[in-house]
């Protein structure tokens, strides 16, 4: 087992062709995420959005990178800032915003909210409120593969802060000890709501927090979507021939507070500067696999999905009250 | 029927349905070589394999959450808690996840899993050990709790659990563990105890009480040397608290006018203050004396026997208490 | 609100009433003043006007029932209203109205000096709500749960008490007399009308006497076979008729002063010589005519000025003397015994007597008297004169304590000083006339100067006018 750093992106394994198509992807789904949260944001701040959320922007390679490894009977873990996992996993944006929203025509017919979308369809076990919640459920779900023999793997997002918490201790060395189908991929944006991780943690490094469970342990730059997808597809492809879990720590950076209602004044704005000059979407135009006009192309078609899943939502009429007594039980 | 110690009925509750449906399995703190620490399942490892019966480290947050990851992909976990006191260390994994994500989903997925653990004082265990918390679980939404008593219900009530899709917690009396009952049914009878149907233990006129666990023990014999005086009392067993089966209470309130709950939770904000105010609404025109409750004294149970069994309701204070209200 | 409608009680004495009929049915509108319903009480049968308008919404006694003064027996409200809460609200409200009626009424169910306030403390009562229910169901007088004492929590009366109680006793023992009312199950009076078997007829073995449809079968197996009966040719029955209403009213009241007070009975003969004389006199100048009942309760009145302890009765623990003289006359109506009373006599003159007597008289014939006009009397006169019975005894007329006995006039032997000072027998219309007295109240002495007094009068009637 080693624990290592990544270094410079690898010479991608798709070919020219391949190449600028899987850009391609990975761009028109990072923007997506963006125009995604940004309008979640204006609906926040037009007082249309019931709540908090905890928005995704800055992130974007890591959810895209990741998520892009995974087959569709796959499961993936999320955090209390999930829109970007579930935008990447191909979830409906009008049933996402819709729930965002506390419409009836949302993902949980408005129960769950920003906090807890979910799409069972896609193997997305959830966004979730609690820090560190989503990771034994992820690990459960491996362990849930691995008894019924299939080659799924769980894929486990979480933050730098949930690192701290008792269940990613407990899972990590489950997963480790039994071998299970299970990738943690640490999005470590640095701040645990106002809290530096460097205040509360002496080493910085978490992903050699690995070598004390006996699984690899891998660092790589967030904000670049093919470092992420060549680490994390490493670490699928290992779980799912039954080598065990692997610990990924994408080093990235949030734009916004914790929540849309955070002004984040804990923070040197000169830092959030330095991260948005080189954010997701700059790194990959950066790569020049895309030409401007492919670029507007994705631009245009992506906005007009976003502005119909705002109308969408906008539309849609808020749940009978009497729903509220609904799916408590099942039967 | 067969005459089997409550440990060895709910092994047999286990095996059977882990043999009927391979999406069952097991996982907690030494039940896997050493066949628990109740000797609930013991044989099973050997039986069904490393990975269907788990010895979990000590993890209880962990075991409690991957049991709902498993849940929701499709298995159908039975976590041990070695004692109901750990639970408050698993309480995120039971509370927030388990029990909440259905709702949370709109019910896009279901949990069917269960949690077994072992409440309850008398064994000197103290503060840690001993503890009847199982209203804890009944304050919050989208779990089912079940009490059961003897092995027979024991069985019949796991039976149910294991098949139920839906979160269920299932608090065993660690006294009663290695108590005989000759109420278990025969090999081969596949017997289901459905949930929120409470049994009626002992029929009488005079008072009803409503009782669960090892409660329902004493109750019953506290009914039986109170029948020698000429006292009929009702005894119910709840068998679930959630769903809580008050139509059986109400209907035989109205028949004795006097009402007692047993429960060997702390008094205090718990399951006999739940049923008295449940249940008045139907019952007060009906009410021949206030409704009364026993529980456990609302201090942590202590260490010495000397300190400990005066705190707890026996079947002597239950029929001292029956006595007073008649 | 609807209005619940109660039992009246239309008497001094009235406990409670029996319903003759309904004049309304259930969804049937009335105005205030149209009569809603007649009842029996323990004298005759009264009309009662409704006193607001509305629709019946419900009638709770059957033709024929009885029931306790002031329970409710009818509800009056608009269309759709529910009767059930107006006669919960009246429930709740009993207790305070209770009270009220309680100091003007003397029952016999309790202890007498503690009745006031006992029925006012029926509020404060610790009654379990178990034993609420069952005064409720039951149509229990709460006013007589009041002495019942607690054995349930904190002393309070719990529902085994007040059926362990003499109020339970008490109506089971009794059903189905008068006293409490026929109580019968839906099911049984439905069986009873299939069967024609009368309710009154059967005991019940329910709670509190209550008639279940076994006891009805059970009656109908019995009573409804006459030829059983009348196998037994040493015992032929003509008819059976059942004993109730105001024949058991009146029964049951005779017996109760008849075992309660001790009576003494002082009798003598009267020469009604110039008496007759007079009252043809009488009757030749005046329009009004004077009957010798008439004269015969001006003479009482008289004996009772001279005597007034004889114009008393025992209420409870007191015994009171009355400065009226209110003289009851018992006359048989048509539903049985009735006794209508002249009110203070002392300062009436004979005409009035003899016209409001008639008026009285007539309408008790026929069962029309207001309660006013046959209570609040002070002593009775039972005149049997125009029947041909030579001498009779009267029972008391409770609370009263002396009751005067009048048989018919004969012509009778006796023995007279003539105008020589010698003693001759002479034939001389003779009137016996006896007065019956409560030895609890009126000595012997007593009794016979009444007596005496009211004989000279009577022979020297002249001076009953003076």
């Amino acid at each position: 087992m080693s624990t290592k750093k990544a270094t410079a992106t690898k010479v991608p394994a798709e070919g020219k062709d391949g190449l600028k198509e899987q850009a391609k992807q990975f761009y028109t789904t990072m923007y997506r995420i963006r125009r995604f949260e940004e309008e979640v944001f204006e609906f926040y701040k037009r007082g249309l959005m019931p709540g908090l959320a905890h928005l995704y922007l800055g992130e974007e390679a890591v959810a895209t990178g990741a998520i892009a490894c995974m087959r569709d009977d796959d499961y993936v873990g999320s955090t209390h800032r999930g829109h970007g996992h579930m935008v990447a996993r191909g979830a409906d944006l009008n049933r996402m915003m819709a729930e965002i929203l506390g419409k009836k025509t949302g993902y949980s017919k408005g129960k769950g909210g920003s906090m807890h979308i979910m799409d069972m369809s896609k193997g997305f076990l959830g966004a979730n409120g609690i820090v560190g919640g989503g990771i034994a459920i992820a690990t459960g779900a491996a362990y849930s593969a691995k008894l019924r023999g299939t080659d799924q793997v769980a894929l486990s997002f979480f933050g730098d802060s949930a690192a701290n918490e008792g269940t990613f201790h407990e899972s990590l060395n489950m997963a480790a000890a039994w071998d299970l189908p299970c990738v943690y991929v640490i999005e470590n944006n640095l701040y645990g709501i106002s809290v530096d991780i460097r205040r509360v943690t002496r080493e910085h490094d978490l992903y050699k927090r690995a070598a004390a469970y006996g699984m690899p342990g891998v660092a790589v730059d967030g904000n670049d979507v093919f470092a992420v997808r060549d680490v994390v597809q490493k670490a699928v492809d290992d779980a799912r021939a039954g080598k065990g879990p692997t610990l990924v720590e994408c080093k990235t950076y949030r734009w916004q507070g914790h929540h849309v209602g955070d002004p984040a004044v804990y923070r040197d704005p000169e830092e959030l500067a330095e991260w948005k000059a080189r954010e997701p979407l700059v790194v990959l135009e950066q790569k020049k696999l895309l030409t401007a006009k492919e670029i507007a192309e994705i631009k245009a078609s992506v906005d007009a999905e976003i502005a119909a899943a705002c109308k969408f939502a906008e539309e849609s009429e808020y749940p009978d009250a009497a729903e509220a007594y609904a799916d408590v039980f099942v039967d | 029927m067969r005459e089997l110690m409550v440990r060895d009925a709910i092994l047999e509750a286990l095996d059977e349905e882990m043999a009927r449906d391979s999406s069952v399995y097991l996982m907690g703190e030494d039940i896997g070589v050493i066949g628990g620490n109740f000797k609930c399942t013991v044989g099973l490892k050997d039986k069904y394999g490393d990975l269907r019966c788990k010895d979990s480290p000590i993890s209880e947050a962990g075991i409690v959450g991957m049991g709902v990851g498993a849940a929701l992909t499709g298995m159908r976990p039975v976590v041990e808690l070695m004692f109901a006191d750990f639970l408050m260390v698993a309480a995120d994994g039971l509370f927030n996840q388990m029990a909440k994500i259905t709702y949370m989903s709109g019910g896009q997925c279901n949990v069917p899993m269960v949690v077994r653990m072992p409440l309850g004082g008398g064994r000197s265990s103290a503060a840690q050990h001993s503890q009847s918390i199982h209203a804890w679980a009944c304050h919050i939404p989208g779990v089912k709790v079940v009490v059961p008593s003897t092995a027979g219900e024991c069985k019949g009530l796991l039976k149910t659990a294991i098949r139920d899709n839906n979160p269920v917690m299932f608090f065993e009396h660690k006294m009663l563990y290695t108590t005989k009952f000759n109420d278990v049914p025969d090999l081969g009878e596949d017997i289901c105890i459905p949930f929120g149907k409470a049994r009626i233990v002992t029929e009488g006129t005079d008072i009803t009480v409503v009782t669960n666990s090892r409660m329902t023990i004493y109750a019953e014999k506290a009914a039986e040397n109170l029948r020698k005086e000429g006292i009929k009392a009702e005894v119910i067993d709840l068998r679930t608290l959630v769903p809580l089966d008050t139509e059986t209470i109400i209907n035989s309130v109205k028949k004795t006018g006097k009402l007692l709950i047993v429960d060997e939770g702390h008094i205090s904000y718990g399951v006999t203050g739940e049923i008295a105010a449940r249940v008045m609404p139907d019952v007060f025109y009906y009410l021949d004396a206030p409704i009364e409750r026993m529980g456990t004294a609302d201090v942590p149970l202590p260490f010495s026997p000397a300190l400990e069994f005066p705190l707890i309701p026996d079947d002597k204070k239950i029929a001292d208490k029956i006595k007073a209200m008649v | 609100m609807a209005e619940v409608i109660i039992m009246p009680k239309l008497g001094f004495n009235m406990d409670e009433g029996q319903l003759v009929r309904w004049n309304k049915q259930v969804g049937d509108s009335v105005k205030k003043g149209e009569v809603l319903f007649e009842i029996n009480t323990d004298k005759t049968t009264m009309p009662v006007e409704a006193t607001s308008d509305g629709i019946v919404l419900k009638l709770m006694l059957e033709e024929g029932d009885f029931a306790d003064v002031f329970t409710p027996i009818a509800v009056i409200g608009s269309a759709g209203e529910d009767p059930e809460a107006a006669l919960s609200a009246f429930q709740n409200g009993e207790a305070a109205s209770a009270a009220e009626a309680a100091p003007a009424e003397k029952t016999s169910a309790v202890e007498p000096a503690d009745i006031s306030a006992a029925t006012a403390d029926f509020k404060n009562l610790r009654l379990t709500p178990r034993a609420r229910k069952l005064i409720k169901d039951e149509g229990i007088d709460p006013a007589s749960v009041v002495g019942i004492v607690g054995t349930g929590y904190q002393g309070g009366i719990c529902s085994r008490d007040i059926l362990n109680s003499s109020v339970v006793r008490k109506l089971g023992e009794s059903m189905p007399a008068a006293a409490s009312g026929v109580k019968a199950s839906p099911l049984a009076k439905k069986v009873a009308a299939i069967k024609g078997v009368d309710l009154s007829d059967v005991s019940g073995t329910g709670f509190g006497g209550k008639i279940m449809k076994a006891d009805v079968e059970g009656a109908a197996g019995t009573a409804s076979t006459p030829g059983a009966e009348n196998e037994n040719q040493n015992l032929q029955i003509a008819e059976i008729t059942p004993y109730k209403g105001i024949r058991r009213i009146i029964g049951e009241k005779l017996a109760s002063s008849k075992f309660t007070a001790p009576h003494l009975y002082f009798t003598d003969s009267v020469d009604t010589t110039e008496l007759t004389a007079l009252r043809k006199k009488l009757n030749e100048s005046g329009e009004v005519k004077i009957a010798v009942s008439d004269l015969l309760t001006m003479a009482a009145c008289k004996a009772l000025l001279k005597f007034p302890g004889v114009n008393v009765s025992i209420q409870d623990d007191r015994i009171i003397t009355y400065k009226s003289i209110n003289i009851g006359t018992a006359v048989a109506g048509s539903n049985g015994l009735v006794v209508p009373v002249i009110k203070n006599v002392q300062d009436k003159r004979l005409v009035e007597i003899a016209k409001e007597s008639r008026d009285l008289i007539a309408r008790g014939k026929e069962g029309r008297l207001q309660p006013i006009e046959y209570s609040e009397g002070t002593f009775t006169i039972s005149n049997l004169g125009m029947f041909g019975i030579g001498n009779f005894t009267a029972i008391i007329n409770a609370p009263e304590a002396a009751i005067l006995s009048v048989s018919s006039v004969r012509k009778t032997p006796v023995v007279i000083t003539d105008e020589n000072g010698e003693d001759t027998i002479a034939i001389r219309p003779m009137m016996n006339i006896q007065l019956s007295v409560d030895h609890r109240v009126i000595d012997g002495l007593l009794a016979s100067q009444f007596v005496e007094y009211m004989k000279e009068l009577l022979e020297n009637p002249v001076r009953i006018l003076l």
